[in-house]
């Protein structure tokens, strides 16, 4: 049999016209891309251990002359954080791995509420009036201060960061989701490549962590030489960031819970520390933004400061906003507004110490990408908005002391079809 | 993302949820992998949806993050195939999360369109069931209209040999 056109398309039209959609797709697809994006939000932050000036040393090239932080807990069983008097009041989630986790937290979210101070603060467009804070690339090129390295790849730019030797390292990943890591010297040259799922680059760039797609996490020094290396078993298993030799890393089980371990990169020692996942490490305070593991509910929101030396909660905070990312200092926190959602037009600065409101920005035009940063003194916050309805880009810092933002890079313009993309042509150092 | 925005979002994915479902269906033969299609390319939609509502195009852009997202999910079955046989292991799923419904006036004929590449049987759903044109299927799958020419040509091609292979 010879099949023709209209064979064809009967046969078509048969089969599919069997199939007819299950539910509201509408819904499911507003709750899959926020959890997305909150899943994205996860594993950038826990890319960019830090990219704050910090207190601490890092212990990673002078093993055992500083000070090592100890493990949050060298139990087997999670920890299971008491509210302490800075709670919200709002109860906490239970950091127990157990179905309880899938449990929406209290409703209250007290941290966010109309109560708390609030300054409000319109980015506005208009002469470039800073520099920026923080290394970037534009155009497949890497800015650091005065510094400009011009990056092997042109396509799949997933991430970058400063090397301590003076080199960059370069995070891509191609459409049939390959995912690799560069090592560059100063000059641009590649000198080391590995598979690289996921990664966690420390504050000065001396350490690499990177899952391989089984679930095996390498560290890496500087100029790419394999350090240590563990099996975790779990091939979702990605590195959220490194406190001295420990390196915490974020495990999904088979119901898409995640759970916190912590791995002594000096040896082989591993230990459960909490549900959850760490979006972001402060070494210099020793602290952890925590998100349990909860439903997707906009308006109530959890996260927790999480004291790694205590091995417990500070605090929970639970409103219409998720932090991603401490500042210099530590002081604060900083993300986006869930309650927004997609194209969030408005992040909010909070206390780490009591989850208060300190600063609400706003965009007055478009989306902000997702790419804030707590950079250069301490109470400066970067951002990276695309304004003007996702036709410009520009990097821009505000201060919560001021209550004012500058824009510090004239602005790039940015294609319709980019923007349909979500290709940007800024990207923001992890560190 | 504004009230009236998400409302208009729901809107237009209540109204089109349907025919996006089947054509998912087309591209990968199987109910469920359409819909996991089909929410994912609506998640995409929702995340832009400002941008691309103003272009007017909403449909052909979620076609052609359909077609670009299956792509590249049988791109990463391909390269784990290794030791499995990829087209026994997909259709057996297939027969496996599907309903069983009729007969097909052409069962082998179907068959044999889930086992052309995904660009080709992309091609062919575009054309022979969206009944596109050969410029609007060379605008979802972000391609040329010779391309799209070459794509369907050699579907038709395949689908002739291989039924042809097959003893009456």
């Amino acid at each position: 049999m010879s099949p023709n056109e209209l064979d064809l398309r009967r046969t078509l039209h048969h089969d599919a016209e069997r199939i007819d959609a299950t539910g509201d797709f509408a819904v499911a697809a507003i709750g899959l891309e926020r959890r997305r994006a909150r899943r994205r939000n996860t594993m950038a932050a826990a890319a960019a251990v830090t990219a704050l000036a910090v207190a601490t040393p890092i212990a990673w090239s002078n093993l055992g002359t500083d000070a090592p932080p100890t493990p949050a807990t060298s139990s087997t069983a999670p920890v299971s954080p008491t509210p302490s008097a800075s709670d919200t009041g709002t109860p906490p989630p239970t950091t127990e791995p157990t179905p309880a986790d899938t449990r929406k937290p209290g409703p209250a979210p007290t941290a966010d509420s109309d109560a708390e101070p609030q300054v409000a603060v319109t980015l506005e467009s208009g002469p470039v009036t800073g520099t920026p804070r923080v290394a970037y690339v534009l155009d497949g090129v890497f800015h650091d201060g005065d510094r400009r390295v011009r990056l092997p790849v042109s396509t799949g730019l997933r991430g970058v960061a400063r090397l301590a030797n003076g080199g960059v390292l370069v995070h891509t990943a191609t459409d049939e989701g390959v995912s690799t890591m560069r090592f560059l010297d100063a000059s641009g040259v590649e000198v080391a490549r590995a598979a690289a799922q996921g990664l966690a680059v420390n504050a000065d760039g001396s350490r690499v962590a990177a899952t391989d797609s089984k679930g095996t996490i390498r560290i890496y020094d500087a100029q790419g030489d394999q350090r240590n290396a563990l099996r975790t078993g779990d091939e979702n298993a990605r590195p959220s960031g490194q406190w001295g030799d420990i390196l915490y890393y974020v495990t999904v089980d088979e119901k898409g819970r995640t759970s916190t371990r912590s791995w002594d990169t000096t040896g082989t020692s591993t230990a459960a520390v909490v549900a959850g996942s760490f979006a972001e490490l402060h070494e210099g305070r020793s602290l952890a933004i925590l998100w349990p593991n909860q439903d997707y509910d906009p308006g109530n929101t959890c996260y927790g400061i999480f004291d790694l030396k205590a091995g417990a909660v500070n605090h929970w905070s639970c409103g219409e906003f998720a932090p991603t990312h401490f500042t210099a200092d530590g002081s604060m926190v900083v993300g986006p507004n869930v309650a927004d959602g997609p194209g969030s037009s408005n992040f909010k600065v909070a206390s780490a110490d009591d989850g208060a409101i300190l600063m609400t920005v706003a965009a007055p035009d478009g989306a902000w990408s997702p790419s804030w940063r707590g950079a250069g003194s301490a109470d400066a916050i970067v951002v990276v908005p695309v304004s003007k309805r996702d036709t410009e880009q520009t990097i821009a810092s505000c201060s919560v002391s001021t209550g004012t933002c500058s824009t510090d890079l004239e602005a790039v313009s940015v294609s319709s079809e980019d923007s349909a993309m979500m290709r940007y042509p800024i990207m923001l150092s992890l560190n | 993302m504004r009230s009236d925005a998400e409302e208009e979002f729901a809107e237009f994915v209540r109204a089109r949820q349907h025919a996006l479902v089947r054509f998912g269906y087309l591209l990968t033969g199987d109910r469920m992998a359409a819909e996991d299609l089909t929410q994912t390319a609506l998640a995409r939609l929702y995340l832009k949806w400002d941008t691309i509502r103003q272009a007017g195009a909403m449909e052909a852009w979620v076609r052609r993050v359909m077609v670009n997202e299956h792509t590249s999910w049988w791109r990463r079955a391909w390269r784990r195939r290794e030791t499995v046989d990829f087209d026994a292991t997909h259709l057996a799923d297939r027969t496996a999360s599907t309903d069983p419904g009729p007969v097909s006036p052409d069962d082998s004929l179907w068959q044999h369109v889930l086992r052309l590449p995904p660009r080709q049987r992309a091609a062919v759903a575009l054309r022979y069931y969206e009944d596109l044109s050969e410029a609007q299927t060379a605008e979802v799958l972000g391609c040329s209209i010779g391309t799209v020419k070459s794509q369907t040509h050699r579907a038709l091609a395949t689908l002739r040999s291989r039924l042809a292979e097959v003893p009456a």
